[in-house]
């Protein structure tokens, strides 16, 4: 349905020039829930503004349907009113002089593909219907909560039956609560009516929660693409693995890859390196907070003591040192430790990876 | 990855270019008359320029134009700082009040203000000074009010509320808590007033400061009623005087040449002024949020701020409005006795309407065309400053935003000689066509400020939305900005309705026999002295603009309640 092939963007501040996007390639299929993910200034909305037809990319192709809206090389760029798709901006950016009703009609009634009568009328009470906003159709837009306005700005969205509809942190603006909640219909929402959506947010969470595939975004280019279970268990890099989630970290201080051993400072482990060339001071060694456990038997064994603890609600998240590494480790709350008390835990070398890890460029600090 | 350049709003940019191309003639006129031997405008000399410059009276009217704008801005501070402080900082009871009387003395024209203290003090036959005489049997009058001192005292009082207006933001924005931080590490309140809040508050002030001298020595009002009897020489009176000879042909060359003279003047205190308003917006994004601040408690001060605002109020509106309500009783200049009020008549209001049959339809033509014109392009100029992200937009704000340094004088000698220029194929030259398009171009600023300040609070994503649901931008900008600035724009064009109706410099300097209009009507009606005409025609006119202005303040009120830049 999309496709984004070489996507430059650069923008002036103050002198110089700041390259927002640099050489993005991306598929999206039709009718699935795409997420860029990725900390604030990654490019993800520039990203997604280009796709809209918002911001005006300085070199590479955007194709909607086969057809291509951007395509530098040509000279081609389509204004966003005729490429056919609808966008839910972060401050809803619902009209504050018009009705609920007239919101969700205006573009169906003066767009540049107008829709006739009784076709508009339909699709309007339909798309009314589906948000739950019937008791506010003829309310002023402007006294509805924020929740209400973000379903305002849905319903506009989907009566124009987009080819794409294009999501800026649509649920950002609400509480933690409502966003949980909104999150999970407005995905059961979109795939029932076989919608393909370009989400953009920057908590993993949700990404994790509605993606069918995910992209993890950083300074411009995109780190990874996958389906959300392949990121949180294989990620590509340093960064991705601590973006997606509470994660251990360890410098890799030598390795063999032909016998399949890696050195950090816990000791020499059964991990499978890359083939390639070993470059310690580039790569990591990663495992997830759940790879570790004080039951069984199997796996490398970690002696360590429990120095922090923070309640998580059903688990505990605690901090354990290690031969001076304070490593990651969750444990259901139904059996919490103390400061002080001393571990034997076991590291499943299979959830282990070891990855190319640049902490210089990375913005996101690890939290140990 | 700058913002396409929409051709869809090829017609809104075509607006804000019309109107900018008017504010250029408002200079390039005047240089170009400056540089013409006569109405061709390709024989060129520098003879006007060496003229000025070898002339011997340009010491002194270049010394008493220093003196009227020094004079009148420390006038106007004297009010303006403490009034300003008062209103926004302290527990004064009467803010309401004080703010509506300033509302409503934008109502009074300066030039009616200027009239009735000419009335009241002229040194021949002035109401008070002849009331002096005879209760204390003196020879000499009380006041001489055609003289420097007074123009500045009086044009300083009345430029107090626009100064007042242009600094309460700036002193009631001003975050309280760098106050609280200095008091709270140990400095004493008073060093923290004059080390913290001072310096923070000194941009602003001075940049009032050198926009209301730029203003003090273009205003025409009160060295016209007050300057010209008395023989007083400025800038401002130098060129009316070589475009209004007694006998002879208007010399534009000679007016450019002087206007230039008084554009280099004003030149430099604008320079000041830009510089001085970015380090005032610099300051003003040190504070993050505002919160409310207690107010001061004004304690023991507060019958000194009462005195202040009543000592103002009636100076400049009290004073003036009731000489204006005496003399339009009276066919003849009376001192105020018990057997003049029984005399009391108000046949002046009924012969006020025959002397207005060709002014008014004249005024009425001239605020049409001016607020039809500044509005529209005006609300172009704004969506394009405001929302287009379009390069041309920076360059645009800028000369719309010194667009009123242009001394209103100046304007009008460029649209006079550009209309004689121009008279072979647009016959427009003296006519209320061109003086309501030179009004509008004036008033281009002004309403494009207040939209501006609407269209900023409305967010962006906005119009984003209306693109990205496959609605064309022209479209988007008559359903959604239009409505949404609605408000600001009806206020504009209601102020500016009335500023086009109560100036008196612009119609003085290209009313001809055919295009008189109210306020010119009112100058001549008081030079022939026919006060109490010219006093009942002042005071309908107050009426007028004090509805207008009323009617400016509901329109700006959302009806809904509801804020329309919510969301």
């Amino acid at each position: 349905m999309l496709r984004v092939t070489a996507l430059d963007a650069e923008y002036p501040l103050d002198q110089s020039r700041v390259r927002a996007l640099a050489g993005v390639n991306l598929e999206v299929a039709a009718g699935s829930f795409f997420v860029l993910l990725g900390p604030s200034g990654c490019g993800k909305t520039t990203l997604l503004r280009s796709v809209a037809g918002l911001e005006r990319p300085t070199s590479g192709s955007i194709a909607i349907a086969d057809e291509a809206v951007v395509d530098t090389a040509k000279r081609i760029f389509v204004p966003p009113e005729r490429r056919q798709i609808a966008m839910v901006f972060q401050s809803y950016a619902i009209w504050p002089n018009m009705t609920v009703r007239q919101n969700v009609e205006f573009p169906l009634a003066r767009g540049v593909r107008p829709v006739p009568e009784p076709e508009r009328s339909k699709r309007v009470d339909e798309a009314i219907d589906i948000l739950g906003l019937r008791p506010f159709t003829d309310r002023s837009v402007t006294t509805l909560s924020g929740g209400q306005q973000q379903r305002v700005a849905i319903a506009r969205a989907m009566a124009l039956r987009p080819r794409m509809l294009l999501m800026d942190e649509p649920l950002s603006n609400l509480d933690y609560a409502l966003q949980a909640r909104l999150r999970v219909e407005l995905r059961d929402l979109f795939k029932q009516h076989g919608l393909t959506v370009l989400y953009v947010t920057h908590n993993q969470t949700e990404a994790m929660e509605v993606a069918d595939s995910v992209a993890v975004m950083r300074d411009g280019r995109i780190e990874q693409i996958g389906d959300p279970v392949a990121i949180y268990d294989r990620p590509s890099s340093g960064f991705v693995a601590r973006f997606m989630g509470e994660t251990n970290v360890l410098p890799i201080i030598a390795w063999d890859a032909a016998v399949g051993r890696v050195t950090t400072a816990l000791g020499v482990m059964n991990v499978a390196a890359p083939a390639s060339a070993p470059d310690a001071f580039r790569h990591s060694l990663v495992f997830r907070p759940e790879a570790l456990s004080i039951d069984g038997d199997g796996g490398f064994a970690i002696a360590a003591v429990v120095r922090q603890r923070l309640y998580q609600g059903s688990t505990y998240l605690y901090g354990v040192e290690t031969n001076g590494q304070l490593l990651r480790f969750r444990l259901s709350s139904s059996r919490p430790l103390a400061v002080g008390d001393q571990l034997a835990l076991r590291l499943q070398e299979r959830d282990c990876r070891v990855v190319v890890d640049d902490p210089v460029g990375g913005p996101i600090e690890t939290r140990a | 990855m700058s913002q396409t350049l929409r051709l869809g709003y090829l017609p809104v940019y075509g607006l804000a270019l019309v109107g900018v191309f008017f504010i250029l003639i408002t200079i390039v006129g005047n240089f170009w008359a400056s540089i013409s031997r006569g109405a061709d405008p390709f024989d060129l000399t520098i003879g006007n320029y060496s003229r000025l410059l070898t002339d011997d009276q340009l010491p002194l009217v270049l010394w008493n134009t220093l003196v009227i704008g020094v004079g009148s801005v420390i006038v106007t501070l004297a009010f303006a700082l403490p009034m300003a402080w008062i209103l926004a900082r302290t527990d004064f009871r009467w803010k309401m009040i004080a703010l509506a009387v300033m509302m409503a003395k934008l109502a009074i024209p300066g030039f009616i203000t200027a009239m009735a203290y000419a009335w009241l003090f002229n040194p021949n036959s002035g109401l008070a000074n002849r009331m002096f005489a005879s209760y204390f049997s003196s020879e000499q009058p009380l006041f001489d009010v055609y003289t420097l001192p007074w123009i500045c005292v009086l044009q300083g009082i009345v430029l107090v509320p626009g100064a007042v207006f242009m600094m309460l933001p700036a002193f009631s924005r001003m975050d309280h808590s760098l106050e609280e931080a200095a008091v709270a590490s140990g400095v004493p309140a008073r060093r923290a007033l004059l080390s913290v809040t001072f310096p923070l508050l000194l941009p602003s002030v001075l940049a009032v400061t050198c926009f209301y001298f730029v203003l003090a020595i273009e205003n025409f009002d009160f060295v016209a009623l007050l300057g010209i009897p008395g023989g007083v020489k400025a800038l401002v009176i130098w060129i009316y005087d070589v475009t209004h000879p007694a006998v002879g042909l208007p010399n534009f060359g000679m007016a450019g040449a002087v206007g230039a003279l008084l554009f280099a003047a004003g030149g430099v205190a604008i320079i000041f002024y830009v510089r001085l308003i970015r380090r005032a917006d610099r300051f003003s994004t040190l504070h993050g949020k505002s919160r409310y601040a207690p107010p001061v408690p004004l304690g023991r001060w507060r019958p000194w701020a009462l005195t202040l605002f009543a000592i103002w109020i009636f100076l400049s509106t009290l004073l003036p409005l009731l000489t204006l309500i005496w003399v339009s009783l009276h066919s003849y200049m009376r001192p105020v006795t018990w057997a003049a009020v029984q005399a009391s008549s108000v046949t002046s209001y009924l012969s006020a309407i025959d002397y207005m049959t060709e002014a008014l339809p004249n005024t009425l033509i001239l605020v049409a065309v001016s607020v039809i014109f500044s509005v529209i392009c005006a609300t172009s100029i704004s969506w394009l400053v405001t929302r287009s992200r379009s390069r041309i937009s920076a360059w645009l704000d800028f000369v719309v935003f010194l667009s009123p340094a242009v001394p209103t004088i100046i304007a009008a000698t460029s649209f006079q000689y550009l209309g004689i220029v121009s008279y072979p194929w647009l016959p427009f030259y003296g006519t209320i066509w061109i003086l309501g398009i030179a009004m509008g171009t004036r008033m281009l600023a002004y309403s494009s400020r207040i939209v501006n300040a609407s269209s900023l609070q409305m967010h962006r994503e906005l119009d984003e939305a209306a693109y990205a649901s496959g609605v064309a931008p022209l479209m988007a900008f008559r359903h959604i900005f239009l409505p949404i600035v609605a408000p600001a724009v009806v206020y504009g064009a209601l102020m500016s309705a009335m500023l086009s109706a109560k100036d008196l410099a612009m119609p003085l300097m290209m009313s001809n026999t055919g295009s008189q209009v109210l306020a010119s009507l009112v100058y001549e009606l008081q030079i022939n002295g026919q006060q109490s005409i010219a006093a009942a025609i002042s005071l309908y006119m107050i009426v007028a603009f004090g509805l207008l202005t009323l009617l400016a303040k509901i329109a700006l009120r959302d009806p809904t309640g509801a804020s329309p830049h919510a969301a």
